[in-house]
This record gives C-alpha cells, structure tokens and sequence, in this order.
C-alpha cells in the first residue's frame, strides 16, 4: 500500500487533528489531507524520473552529472498548514533519497505527529524521518544551527527565517526560505468579475486569512471600484465565523497573541483615517474564549500605510484604486513581499504584459491558486524567500549535482 | 467541543522510537481555548540525537527506499 493511500485511508482522523488543532474549517481540513496523499502520490511517482545529464565537452572526455541527495534534511515548518506543507517538505526530501528532521510548529502539530505515526506503523525505517516538537527558540534553533544537516528548509516569519538562515549559514547549508507574502489580486474592469469576485473572496478568508499566499491586497480599477466593491462587501458581510468544528466560511486564528497583534494593527489604521466598508458577523454559538477576528473590507487607505505593506496573516482585505495597467502595476510590485499575483482581465496582451512585470513567484490570470497546486513550483522573491518548493522543482531542490568528468583518450 | 479525535502520540520521533520529553508543551483548541493535547517540548539534546539518528540511515541500509515495485 503507497502512503498516500494510508493517508487516505486515515482521512478522517487526520482532518479531524488538523481542524481542532488548528481552528481551519473541517472542509478545508478534508481538502488539506486530500493535498497531502497527492503530494506522496506525486513525488513517489517522480522518485525514478529524476536524472542527470550528460553533456558535451573536449573528444577524449566523456561528462555527466548525478542528482545526489543532500542526506540530512532540516525541515521547519509552520502552524498554518501542518498536513499540508509535511507532505510537501517530507514527500520531496524523501522522494530524493534524503532523510528528514522535521520540527513542527509547536502551535499546531497532532496531524504531523500522526502522519508520522502512521509512517512508522507501515514499515518506513528507522531515523529516515525524526519529528522534534518544540519551541522554536528551543528546537528549532538548535535543528537550523546543527553542524551536520545537510539541508534546511523554512517555512514561516521573514524575522525568523533570517534567524534559521543566519543559523545555518555558519555551516554553509543550503536553505529554501518560504516567507509568505502581500499577494495583490488585479481587477480590471473587462474581467469577469463573477468569477473573480468568488476567488478574492475565498483568497482571503481561507484558513482565517493565515495563508502565506493569501490574495492579502484588492487592486480594482476606478472605473468599475463602486460596483465591484458593494458587490465584495455585500459578500463580506454575509460571512460568518465559528469553530473549525462547525465547518463556518471563517475559523479562528491560531492563538491569542496573533489575535491581539491583528487586532492593535486595525486599531491603528482606524485611527489613520482606514474605513471597514464591511465586516463578517461572529457566529451566536461561537466560544468567547476562541481567538475570533471577523472578516474585514478595508478602504480608504493612506498611500504606504502598514496594512498595505506588512503581511497581517488574518481574514483582512486592503482595497486600493487604479486608473490604468501601468499604475496597476507600480501598486502590485510597492511591497517588499512578491509570492504570488492574482490578475483579472480578458486582455491577453495585458495579460502577459503584467505576468512578466509583476514582482512574485507565482500568477494566476483569471484564476487564483492560494495554497493548492501541488505540481506547481512555488516560492517568493524578495522578503517572500528564495528557492522553490512543489512540483518538479521542488524535488530537484532537494538534491545537489555532482559532475563527473571521464577522460577515456 | 462537539468532537475530539483520538490523539496521536504527544512524544517526539527519533530515530524509529517515540522519546518522551522532561518537559511538555500544552496544545489548546484555538476555537474555544480548552486542553487538547500535550507534545513533546524537545531541546538540543533531543534533537542531536534525532539528527544523528539520521545520519545513521543515510548512511546505512536505507539510502534507497523505493523498491521496483512501488515506482510509479
């Protein structure tokens, strides 16, 4: 039996961890589980068409070069995503031939913990993946400054990931940096903005906004902002917040002190003149002891003002107006962040043009990916982070090149 | 809370064996606050161990994993 489909065959119980754990909705929970047997199925069908080359060179030689594993992998990863991103980081490491040191987020990691159960209970062998709970500043900074990892692989905070980077640079190991993002969903005004409308919606509430490729920032055309926004608030509006466990559009957040730091940054945009045109409603039933922060629309906002630049990682949307493609372009690319880019328009020509001149290491034309997209290379430029991670490149990123060079005269 | 799933083991993987930590970290349900669970809270030492016990299967027996049959 593959792992994926004991993954599978786990499904429930494995969503049911990630949901309590987190607060995520069960649906989404379901479908992170869904995402995390396709990335072993994916990877495990990968594992034996990874290869070298061969390449041309002086008569008398023949070259090559090996796709080698790293062995040690270091792997850091966050709260917000646990079933997911551990098939993602855990599937590819080990596809490649590596073995894992995974340390969890201590916030959220009973599915891991399972996953890794399960990986034991059906014959992975010993030390091939370790799992070390624990704080951060514990566990994983002892893991990113360990003298024998081979590899490290981040996913979290940019603060933090300079310290995992720091760490690990004085042993010169190699790291993948994922560090979210400020992603800028672009409406023009010949999209079709039903279509788009729904996927800015569930861009932003999806996991409580606590996606590091959450369509964060709307840029809508001028032309078209007055309809489009009383149609996106009427949408915000109708949002409802509860447990995980009652399945709600929005969850919680994961723990009192992102709820409180969200909530002193909304506190000062009010006081800087930043209006909410609408906002979700907390359900009747919902716990007073859950860290709730409802759904918001936020406009009216000053050019440069933190809830356009800083990543809030909450179900909040920061509105902007543009008059035309070139000054659409200059908000998209005004953060220090570049993940992903969502673009609407039936404009093929504006299409491309804004593909290549976005700043970000994914795009989406009239669609938006969010976190899904397992066979997709995903990764930031800037304070997003650097290298890739999914798909193909994904488990390249996971081996380095040895060259061997044949003189056969 | 409506439901509570059975728990996975709340102690660290190392090395093929589930470590039990001097010390334990609450896990608390963000929708309503109460006790879930508890994991393990591991430090250098644990994860020395779990780094060298990784050493030890790269090196060894289990470099290749993927056996003919499973390829897909």
């Amino acid at each position: 039996m593959s792992f994926a489909a004991i993954i599978e065959a786990d499904h429930e119980r494995l969503a049911a961890l990630e949901c309590v754990d987190t607060g995520k909705s069960v649906t989404q929970a379901r479908g992170d589980v869904g995402a995390c047997a396709r990335y072993f199925r994916f990877y495990g069908g990968a594992a034996d068409k990874l290869h070298g080359e061969t390449i041309p060179f002086e008569n008398d030689f023949a070259v090559m070069t090996w796709r080698e594993p790293y062995g040690v992998c270091a792997q850091i990863i966050p709260w917000n995503y646990p079933t997911q991103i551990f098939g993602r980081c855990v599937a590819a490491a080990l596809a490649a031939g590596n073995s894992v040191v995974l340390k969890p987020a201590e916030e959220a990691c009973l599915s891991v913990l399972r996953l890794a159960e399960l990986a034991v209970e059906n014959g992975l062998p010993a030390g091939v993946l370790n799992v070390v709970p624990g704080l951060g500043l514990e566990a994983g900074a002892a893991l990113a400054a360990h003298p024998d990892i081979e590899h490290l692989s981040f996913t979290g905070s940019p603060e933090t990931g300079t310290l995992a980077a720091q760490a690990a640079a004085v042993h010169h190991v190699p790291v993948t940096m994922e560090l979210g993002g400020k992603s800028p969903q672009i409406v023009f005004a010949d999209a079709d903005l039903e279509v788009a409308l729904e996927a800015i919606v569930r861009g932003i509430i999806q996991n409580a906004g606590q996606t590091c490729s959450a369509g964060s920032r709307l840029l809508v055309q001028r032309e078209i902002a007055e309809v489009f926004l009383s149609r996106l608030a009427e949408r915000f509006s109708a949002l409802s917040c509860d447990a995980g466990e009652a399945d709600a559009d929005c969850g919680p957040l994961i723990n009192a002190r992102q709820k409180s730091q969200l909530e002193a940054c909304l506190e000062r945009a009010r006081a800087d003149g930043v209006r909410a045109l609408a906002c979700g409603r907390l359900a009747k039933g919902a716990s007073k002891e859950g860290h709730f922060v409802v759904p918001q629309l936020l406009v009216e906002i000053p050019e440069g003002h933190e809830v356009l630049r800083e990543e809030l990682f909450g179900p909040v949307l920061a509105v902007q107006h543009f008059e035309d493609e070139a000054e659409a372009m200059v908000l998209a690319n005004c953060t220090d962040f570049g993940l992903c880019a969502g673009i609407w328009t039936r404009d093929g020509g504006r299409q491309l043009r804004l593909a290549k001149g976005v700043r970000s290491g994914q795009v989406f034309i009239n669609n938006y990916g969010a976190a899904g997209g397992i066979e997709l290379p995903f990764g930031g430029v800037g304070r997003s982070g650097h290298g890739r991670e999914k798909g193909f490149e994904g488990l390249k990123s996971y081996t380095r090149i040895k060259t061997v060079a044949i003189r056969h005269g | 809370m409506q439901f509570l799933p059975q728990m996975p083991p709340s102690r660290a993987l190392i090395g093929g064996d589930w470590v039990v930590t001097q010390a334990t970290l609450d896990v608390e349900s963000p929708s309503n606050g109460r006790l879930i669970s508890r994991i393990a809270r591991c430090q250098a030492s644990e994860v020395d161990g779990a780094v060298r016990a990784v050493a030890d299967a790269f090196s060894g027996r289990v470099a290749h994993v993927l056996r003919r049959d499973h390829r897909g």
